[in-house]
């Protein structure tokens, strides 16, 4: 089974503190990995050093970093071959990330062409296909509608019917939900987790959500500082937490009818 | 309402100018030593006396060539020379800026480095050393005119390029594997479709002014080619005694250039005004 494994993650920016400071982690196709952390944990970072994307002025090394059999660092290794076809990534607002200026058949037939090449009339029946499958209604007509006439929960599901075009091994889904509202949330967890199981998908989820990690999550590693504080099962880790930073995370995830306790600061923070 | 007054004012012209040979068939150079400086038409309804007759609607000039026939074959010449120049300016800028906004860092240091050579030279006087070197043809001026007017393009496609380049979309592109060609075929480029088709009208005037005015100080195209800029030069000594040899070629350049001006304002608004 093809696993995307990483080890020894390190991301600097010039300075002397690391963004991401030595995290390993694996992932087997069929597989839930969530990262888990606050803003600026490094948990997005990690996502784009995968796909090779980091932004400018970013450094950069690894002990490995391995889709397959195949090496991610080595400069031979193009990445506009493996983004789309062997990973792929979404994003967390589905409103703007598809361009306003072409349908929606158009972009999903795109991502095929691309890397399929091909007639036209193959990647619109891959589309009208998959955006069946991720339960977009009327599947053929959509693909002739603009992204402003979808709700955001179409547009997420579009999103990730784009993103599974070309029959990707990984995906990576940075926030998937949080910029969706509560119920569509739950319909776009469980349809990952489908499509997870489906098409033997290897999912890494990016999130600072715990409730999206116990839905869907397998493993889970909680994020702070550009470390890895806790890693392990997801109910492990939830029913009980070693780290005290966990606990805290779990301590503050709000409980209807329950007085709010607070998530402190940095330097609050015993450890 | 502006678009479409520019639009039907820039077809008039065009139309003349493609048509204008079959519409009229007079030679613009066939001189007429007799018939020199006679009036446009228009001057025997307050002068009894006149000289004008349907012959030369527009008059002739002082070696007594037809007016219009000079006026619609100088049409033949600013055109071509306002969008070919424009037309390649805006392509070369558009080039530059994308460049630049897209790849950054040392490629956009360099490229703003030639932006702003650009910017400090004075364009009349570098075309007018380059024409008096090279030689005033059309083909002269068009090349200096293009590498002279593509600021405005490079400017503002680099910036517009830098914001494009930081939505989500073309963010979902690269993840999903588009190249970095097809990122600025798809993505970038239809974002910039609109503002360079406003600054294309703006170089289109701008290049036909541009031939003008060398004409005019003699630097461009060469007598006896009926450029408007040219025919503005030799009628100016006949200004007191015939001031419609100024008039004609004026009234027809700035026809032109209004009604560029016009199109490009109209295009901007509308620009602005979508959601």
């Amino acid at each position: 089974m093809t696993r995307l494994a990483v080890e020894n993650l390190r991301i600097t920016f010039g300075g002397n503190i690391p963004a991401v400071d030595g995290v390993s982690f694996a992932i087997e196709r069929g597989k839930v990995l969530a990262i888990v952390g606050e803003s600026g944990s490094g948990k997005s970072m990690t996502s784009l050093a995968l796909m090779g994307l980091l932004p400018r002025g970013a450094r950069m090394s690894a002990t490995t970093m391995r889709l397959g059999d195949l090496d991610l660092t080595a400069s031979s290794t193009r990445m506009t071959d493996i983004r789309g076809r062997r990973m792929a990534m979404i994003f967390q607002d589905p409103m703007t990330c598809l361009n306003p200026v072409y349908t929606i058949g158009n972009q999903l037939e795109e991502v095929y062409l691309q890397h399929n090449g091909g007639r036209r009339s193959a990647a619109r029946e891959r589309a009208i296909y998959l955006l069946d499958r991720v339960g977009v209604p009327m599947a053929r007509e959509r693909l002739r509608q603009y992204p402003h006439q979808m709700s955001g929960g179409l547009r997420q599901r579009v999103m990730i019917a784009m993103a599974l075009m070309c029959e990707p091994e990984f995906l990576i889904a940075d926030e998937p939900t949080t910029a969706l509202d509560v119920t569509t949330q739950i319909q776009v967890l469980d349809l990952l987790t489908e499509l997870k199981d489906d098409f033997g998908l290897g999912l890494l989820l990016i999130t600072h959500d715990l409730g999206v990690v116990a839905r869907i999550a397998g493993e889970v590693c909680v994020m702070r500082r550009g470390v890895f504080v806790e890693t392990g099962g997801v109910a492990d880790v939830f029913a009980n937490p070693q780290h005290a930073y966990t606990r805290q995370l779990l301590d503050a995830v709000p409980v209807l009818g329950q007085p709010k306790k607070r998530l402190l600061p940095d330097g609050a923070l015993s450890l | 309402m502006g678009l479409w007054i520019g639009l039907a004012i820039l077809a008039v012209i065009a139309l003349l100018a493609l048509a204008g040979p079959w519409l009229l068939p007079r030679d613009p150079m066939a001189q007429n030593i007799m018939n020199r400086r006679i009036p446009p038409i228009w001057d025997a309804w307050f002068n009894p006396a006149s000289k004008a007759s349907v012959e030369h609607l527009l008059g002739t000039d002082r070696l007594g060539r037809d007016y219009l026939a000079r006026v619609i074959a100088g049409a033949r010449i600013s055109l071509p020379i306002g969008f070919i120049t424009a037309g390649v300016a805006v392509t070369i800028g558009a080039a530059i800026g994308i460049a630049a906004g897209y790849w950054r860092g040392r490629v956009d240091a360099a490229l703003s480095f030639v932006i702003q050579t650009r910017l400090s030279l004075p364009i009349m006087l570098v075309a007018l050393t380059s024409i008096s070197l090279l030689g005033g043809s059309l083909s002269v001026i068009i090349i200096t005119g293009s590498l002279l007017l593509w600021d405005r393009a490079a400017i503002v496609s680099r910036t517009m390029t830098m914001q494009l380049s930081e939505r989500d979309y073309v963010r979902v592109a690269k993840v999903l594997g588009a190249t970095n060609w097809q990122i600025i075929r798809r993505e970038i480029l239809p974002g910039l479709r609109n503002a360079l088709l406003i600054i294309f009208t703006i170089e289109l005037g701008n290049a036909i002014l541009l031939e003008a005015s060398l004409s005019f100080l003699g630097l461009g195209l060469p007598p006896p080619a009926p450029s408007w800029g040219l025919m503005l030069a030799e009628a100016r000594e006949d200004i007191f005694a015939a001031p419609w040899m100024i008039a004609v070629p004026g009234v027809a350049l700035l026809l032109t250039v209004f009604a560029t001006g016009l199109i490009g304002d109209a295009l901007q608004t509308g620009e602005q005004t979508q959601p």
